[in-house]
């Protein structure tokens, strides 16, 4: 420590050259040369230190130095006396992870210092070495290899050189095998929604039928085939029922395919899946949250903006004699996002 | 569903369940008559009220002079609407309430969306604006005696993440819709406006009638908005409470950045 100096003003600026694989000739050796024996440059201005100003920085280390040791004795009283179970374990919280940030800070900010206030400042430059072995050592390395596949007679055993073969030929096939998990073929499953003629449309959470007129003009319901069950076997089920007001759909065919201004569409955003019910009930946009594809519900779920490259399938409704909204058939196309068998 | 309705009964004005259509058409019926009598005694001459129930026939004719001032030069004298804004003829009260309460109308200006802000009008001065809009043709009242508390938080958490979180965030803070529209935070909705919301469906907002989600459904997902209101943050600050995106934000700004400027300041000479 007693080394410490500035380093030279002419250096401050200039950033050292360095040279790879080339030995620079042997500069003028110093003690720390003659230490490590490596080609180093200093600059060699006399030390300077003031003897207060290191008294002062040994004080600030050793004072963030006791810091961390407060931090880190207040996290080991705070463990046992803070409960996690009040405030949702939010004071808990605060404490450990305050009194741990405290304590690591300090210990670190203490060797910063340290390293900035109380370490010689030496300019040193130290050139790569070339990474070659002398002729000598590669040459005895080379015999050793050499003498060691002598030594265990892969050429002589015939019976070890086998089996070894065998088992490393053999060793790939169980990670081929386990490519078999990326199947089996999904076959109809992405095909099939689980609406059937005659699926009376039922509320998603309540479970009970539709009937006709239960949804305000401009409202929305999120709808499921009567009897549904487990969220897998029908991930491609869900389907918005939306009442238009008198005249305001635009479309024919969707008209038609609806019941007095109810329409049902599937709720799976044809571009990757997300489900989908930012309905606006004014202007009719229906928006994906996931990547801001925008269907014009008015106009058969045209796409207006954004990535998805079909509209939504619509489900064909008709109403029964009791007034409950059923399905005519099955969605009349895949819904969903294209996948490789998608015609 | 008959005059035998307990709710026809003229002692039961003020109690009238929110929003059940029919009840109200029938309570409607009972109470025109009632009122018509009331008024023959009272104010014989004067013209009878078309009112809504709740309100009086003072209340609508000043709820009228204060439309006449405030929203007719938009929405025309009779409320009939113009080029620039809707007919509020079967609106109901409900709607007036929630648009004049939360401040968005009258309209600050012809953006994507209109904001709420502070409302001018007192109390009582809208409630006589939502009794005259009211009285223009039969829709949602305002809805009273909201007894969300004792309603099942865990259903209503069902039914909002099914009917509401798709617009509003999952915690209720809002997100962007089309073309500069939005779903507002409901941190600081009340309950009547949460309720007058999905009765009447404000602007972009689909509207959620009893008949899809009953009265008592609608209480549990008020209940489920306010109780997540005042959930605390476990993890520190909520950072709007809108998820993955504003806390990633953070961690790079803040996080990351931070640790590039204090690595800079180490490297850097004494």
């Amino acid at each position: 420590m007693t080394d410490s100096h500035d380093p030279h003003p002419d250096e401050v600026s200039g950033r050292p050259q360095r040279r790879i694989g080339r030995r620079r000739p042997e500069p003028a050796t110093t003690d720390l040369l003659s230490r490590n024996e490596q080609t180093v440059d200093l600059d060699n201005a006399p030390p300077e230190v003031d003897p207060r100003e290191d008294k002062f920085g040994e004080w600030q280390v050793s004072a963030l130095f006791m810091l961390g040791i407060l931090a880190t004795l207040a996290f080991l009283v705070a463990y046992f006396a803070v409960s996690i179970r009040d405030n949702l374990g939010l004071d808990s919280n605060r404490w450990l992870g305050g009194s741990l940030a405290v304590s690591l800070f300090a210990i670190g900010a203490g060797m910063i210092v340290w390293a900035k206030k109380l370490l010689p400042h030496d300019k040193a430059i130290q050139d790569r070495h070339d990474f070659h072995s002398t002729p000598e050592e590669e040459k005895v390395a080379e015999d050793t290899f050499l003498a060691g596949v002598d030594d265990m007679g892969l050429g002589k055993r015939k019976i070890l050189r086998r089996t070894l073969m065998g088992a490393l030929g053999l060793f790939p096939l169980p990670l081929i095998v386990m490519l078999r998990d990326l199947g089996p073929l999904p076959h109809r499953t992405l095909l099939e929604t689980g609406w059937k003629a005659g699926s009376r449309l039922v509320d998603l959470d309540t479970k009970l039928p539709v009937k006709l007129g239960d949804l305000s003009i401009g409202g929305i319901q999120t709808v499921m085939p009567e009897g549904f069950t487990t969220p897998s076997d029908f991930a491609l089920a869900p389907t918005m029922l939306i009442r238009f007001g008198p005249g305001q759909i635009l479309s024919q065919k969707e008209a038609n395919w609806g019941v007095d201004d109810h329409v049902a569409y599937s709720k799976i955003c044809t571009h990757a899946g997300c489900p989908i019910s930012l309905y606006e009930q004014q202007s009719h946009n229906l928006l994906c949250p996931c990547h801001q594809s925008t269907f014009d519900m008015a106009r058969d779920a045209k796409v207006i903006f954004g990535p998805a490259a079909r509209p939504l399938p619509q489900l064909r409704i008709k109403v029964d004699s009791q007034g409950y909204l059923y399905a005519a058939g099955p969605y009349s196309q895949p819904v969903g996002p294209s996948f490789w068998e998608r015609r | 569903m008959s005059g035998m309705d307990p709710v026809s009964t003229p002692d039961a004005t003020a109690e009238i369940p929110l929003g059940r259509s029919r009840r109200r058409r029938t309570a409607k019926v009972v109470l025109l008559m009632v009122g018509f009598g009331v008024l023959g005694l009272l104010y014989s001459g004067l013209q009878p009220a078309r009112s809504s129930a709740a309100n009086s026939s003072p209340a609508i004719e000043r709820g009228r002079q204060l439309f006449l001032q405030g929203c007719a030069s938009c929405h025309g004298l009779n409320g009939q609407g113009g080029t620039t804004a809707p007919s509020l003829i079967g609106v109901g009260a409900a709607a007036a309430d929630f648009q004049v309460g939360t401040g968005r109308m009258p309209l600050q200006d012809h953006s994507a969306q209109a904001p709420p802000k502070r409302n001018k009008y007192s109390f009582d001065q809208t409630e006589e604006i939502a009794a005259y809009v009211g009285s223009l043709g039969p829709g949602p009242a305002i809805p009273e005696n909201l007894n969300y508390q004792s309603a099942d938080v865990a259903f209503g958490g069902a039914l909002f993440r099914t009917n509401c979180a798709q617009c509003h965030n999952f915690a209720g803070s809002g997100g962007a819709l089309t073309y500069g529209k939005y779903a507002p935070s409901l941190s600081d909705a009340t309950p009547k406006e949460i309720y007058e919301a999905m009765i009447t469906g404000p602007e972009s907002m689909p509207v959620f009638g009893d008949q899809q989600i009953t009265p008592p459904q609608k209480q549990a997902i008020i209940k489920y908005i306010r109780t997540i209101k005042t959930e605390p943050d476990p993890g520190g600050a909520g950072l709007g409470r809108v998820g993955p995106v504003s806390e990633t934000v953070v961690a790079w700004l803040v996080g990351i950045g931070g640790l590039v400027l204090i690595t800079m300041w180490i490297g850097s000479k004494a």
